[in-house]
């Protein structure tokens, strides 16, 4: 008989493991409510037993349920003081409730009772993720290559260190860092929704799109990943306000210069090819793209992103009537005052958009969202 | 040469044929008179399996245990007796003698049964019982219930009984209760299954557990597997973790299970159930497997209606509970979230009648309106993360009924 083969129940000694196989299986398959129940029966019979309290913080955290997770991990942590698995646990549900420097407190806890081992110095690059801390952003990274050296073939620390690496600004590096995570699992959906984040930082927003589909279709219910498509469609809405703007200025130039016929007849292309232009452009979206689209308003206010091509519909549409109806007042005064008006209302744009991008910097990750496994 | 040529003749007839049992019969008899008693243990096994009185079956099976030597070899009344002694075998063991001392197929088949941990679901239930879920109920009919109930359709269409059968939806449609209405049209012939009835601690002994189960569904063919939650059971082996080795060596015993290379599934019919098809391994939905998948939405109003009607029942209703208006005006609701409703209602009329001291107080329309009213679709979660799937998982069109579903109700 193999060495790794134990006999089955009917033939052999009780196994002590018994009463975790259930509860492991179930966390396992992600049935967090189902190992809640396992675990539960489990606790019954032996209240401090530690691995189904670590089964039990896992299973509350994967449900939202952090705060009552907390002091199950608080406990195991008092059963098992020396052990740095406890502290992994409790930096993690630490994190979820926002308590950054108690996080570090006890990830560093996991690092100095473990030194050698990749996890703990993982969950202390997580916790430095999320401190504001200065040097916070060197730690983080110095933290998650040594995690990964400690274990080259962990996904988790590989992801960790493209966070680390793009938070730093290496961005390069962390794309490397993710594509090595892409290598390692293919589909890894926190990989592919990280490079898209790096995509739309870089303003590469159609590959953005393509990547966070891909991000969706490898888990459907990734929220940043949503959330991130989010972003790519409220820049496509913003990028047809400018169309809508421009779109009339060869018209009033026309009829600036006296050829009202021209402009008129450039008025009339805008009219009749902006709206085949606008079909063609919906028709080249994939479904998703276009129920995303369809759906905006349900998700972000409108006013936080129509404003803007409403204005600029405004703006266009009364320079193309003005080239249409009165294409003489277009040289006079009221030409000057369109001019004007749809200068002002550009410069606004321009201010808004830098002004948010900085805010953003501050707030990191309001929108774009990097995601951890 | 010439009895090989026969014996070949034979076993393909058996094939086609494999409910023949006079057929089958003779092949294990002629496949002992060749010498090739292991191969006719198997032909016997499964008659006995179907019939265990059957007593051609019963000579046939001493003559081969004989020839291959094994207990009660050289004994003509068959393997009455074994060598262990009874302190080993444990209280009450002394071999299968019934008092002839001839060997006791039932009970042996019995011992089989019982030592098996999927036990047989016994229910009343019938499909005729479960409303709505008639294209379900059809492809069932189709599939596996029509072709067991008439062989002969069978064999005209060339139909087998082997497959699968994928059934998903949001929670609380359906899909387990139309399961237990298959159970209860082919009483003991059904063996329901989920993750903790096959999950051991023991080192290797979940695969086991799976081989066993399938192997009772081949004894006892021709039989219904039913694997509830199969995205517990058999989930993707790349989304397991390190803590997953147990469940990723089940799913790899599924598979071959599923495939039945090492013996036959005529006869073995795999019905599952799931919330979440997109987290079940791939490879169980390949060709051969589980390669049909049903979408079971929420019920459409005849099925609410009937729904609500069996929620109601044993209530006191006032004469203005009108249950097809309610149907009507609870769209989008799950089974789980009508009884919901039904048990609200229920409560408030319960309340009432204690706050009004009126013993006669019924369950009034307004009772049902307003517990209607205040339960929200559970299903809309599932179908957030559905509607992703379709829109950016889908391009091979494995989700096109749902697809149709979701357009057809205004969410995509």
């Amino acid at each position: 008989m193999p060495a790794t083969v134990t006999p089955g129940p009917a033939g052999g000694p009780p196994d002590p493991d018994d009463r975790y196989t259930l509860a492991r299986g179930l966390v396992a398959a992600q049935r967090w409510a189902a190992a809640l129940d396992a675990v539960a029966a489990g606790l019954a019979a032996a209240p401090d037993d530690p691995v189904l309290l670590g089964l039990q913080v896992r299973a509350l955290r994967a449900l939202g349920r952090s705060a009552q997770a907390l002091p199950v991990a608080q406990r195991l942590w008092t059963l098992a003081p020396e052990d740095p698995y406890p502290c992994r646990l409790l930096t993690l549900v630490l994190l979820d409730l926002g308590q950054v420097d108690a996080a570090l407190q006890a990830a560093g806890r996991a690092v100095c009772l473990d030194p050698q081992n990749g996890a703990n110095h993982l969950a202390l690059s997580r916790a430095w993720a999320d401190s504001s801390r200065p040097g916070a952003v060197e730690r983080q990274l110095a933290s998650a290559r040594i995690a990964l050296q400690l274990d080259p073939s962990s996904i988790d620390a590989q992801l960790q260190l493209g966070t680390a690496l793009a938070a730093s600004g290496e961005v390069a590096a962390a794309r490397a860092a993710y594509r090595e995570v892409l290598r390692l699992e293919p589909g890894n959906a926190a990989a592919l929704n990280n490079l898209a984040v790096l995509d739309l930082q870089a303003g590469a927003h159609r590959a953005a799109a393509r990547t966070l589909a891909a991000a969706l279709a490898a888990d459907p219910q990734d929220r940043d990943a949503q959330r991130n498509l989010d972003v790519v469609a409220v820049w496509a809405v913003r990028r047809v306000g400018w169309v809508l703007l421009a779109g009339p200025l060869p018209a009033m130039l026309a009829a600036a210069l006296g050829w009202a016929l021209v402009g008129r007849l450039l008025a009339a292309a805008v009219l009749l090819g902006g709206p085949l232009a606008a079909t063609r452009w919906w028709r080249g979206l994939t479904e998703g793209q276009r129920h995303h689209l369809r759906t905006l308003p349900r998700r972000i206010p409108p006013a936080r992103w129509l404003r803007w091509p409403v204005a600029a519909a405004l703006v266009g549409g009364a320079g193309l009537a003005l080239v249409l109806l009165a294409p003489r007042l277009v040289a006079g005064p009221a030409g000057a005052i369109w001019a004007l008006a749809a200068l002002a209302l550009a410069l606004a744009r321009v201010l808004a958009a830098t002004l948010r991008r900085s805010r953003r910097a501050e707030v990191a990750g309001r929108w774009d969202r990097v995601r951890h496994r | 040469m010439e009895l090989g040529r026969v014996l070949d003749s034979l076993r393909r007839a058996v094939e086609q044929a494999p409910d023949d049992a006079v057929l089958r019969a003779h092949l294990a008899g002629m496949l002992l008179d060749a010498g090739l008693a292991q191969e006719a243990i198997g032909h016997l096994g499964l008659l006995l399996a179907r019939d265990p009185g059957d007593p051609d079956a019963r000579a046939l099976m001493r003559r081969a245990v004989a020839a291959e030597g094994g207990p009660g070899a050289g004994d003509e009344d068959g393997p009455g007796s074994f060598d262990l002694p009874p302190d080993v075998l444990g209280p009450g063991a002394g071999g299968r003698s019934t008092a002839g001392g001839e060997f006791d197929w039932g009970a042996a088949e019995q011992d089989l049964t019982a030592g098996l941990t999927h036990e047989p679901i016994a229910t009343s239930l019938r499909l005729a019982d479960v409303g709505g879920l008639e294209e379900v109920k059809a492809e069932l009919e189709a599939a596996f219930l029509a072709p067991l109930r008439n062989p002969a359709l069978r064999e005209r269409y060339g139909a087998t009984l082997r497959g699968g059968l994928l059934l998903y939806g949001p929670p609380g449609c359906g899909k387990t209760h139309l399961a237990r209405a298959v159970a209860g049209e082919l009483g003991a012939r059904f063996i329901a299954v989920s993750l903790a009835d096959v999950l051991s601690s023991w080192l290797g002994r979940s695969e086991g557990n799976v081989a066993e189960l399938f192997a009772a569904a081949r004894a006892q063919a021709p039989t219904l597997v039913f694997l509830d939650e199969l995205d517990a059971l058999g989930r993707s082996r790349g989304a397991l973790g390190r803590s997953g080795s147990a469940l990723r060596g089940v799913v790899n015993q599924l598979l071959t299970e599923l495939d039945g290379v090492a013996s036959r599934n005529e006869g073995v019919f795999v019905l599952a159930a799931t919330n979440a098809p997109w987290d079940i391994d791939p490879a169980l939905r390949r060709p051969g497997r589980l390669d049909r998948t049903l979408f079971v939405g929420p019920p459409d109003a005849p099925a609410r209606a009937h729904i609500l009607r069996t929620h109601l029942a044993g209530l006191p209703l006032a004469a203005d509970v009108d249950v097809e208006a309610l149907a009507a005006r609870s769209a989008g609701l799950s089974g789980a979230d009508l009884a919901l409703a039904c048990r609200a209602a229920a409560q408030a009329a319960l309340r009432e009648a204690a706050r009004t001291a009126d013993p006669q107080r019924s369950v009034a329309a307004a009772d049902l309106q307003a517990a209607l009213a205040g339960v929200a679709p559970s299903t809309a979660p599932w179908f957030a993360t559905a509607r992703n799937v379709v829109l950016f998982g889908d391009e091979a069109g494995a989700y096109a009924d749902l697809a149709t579903y979701l357009r057809s109700h205004r969410m995509l």
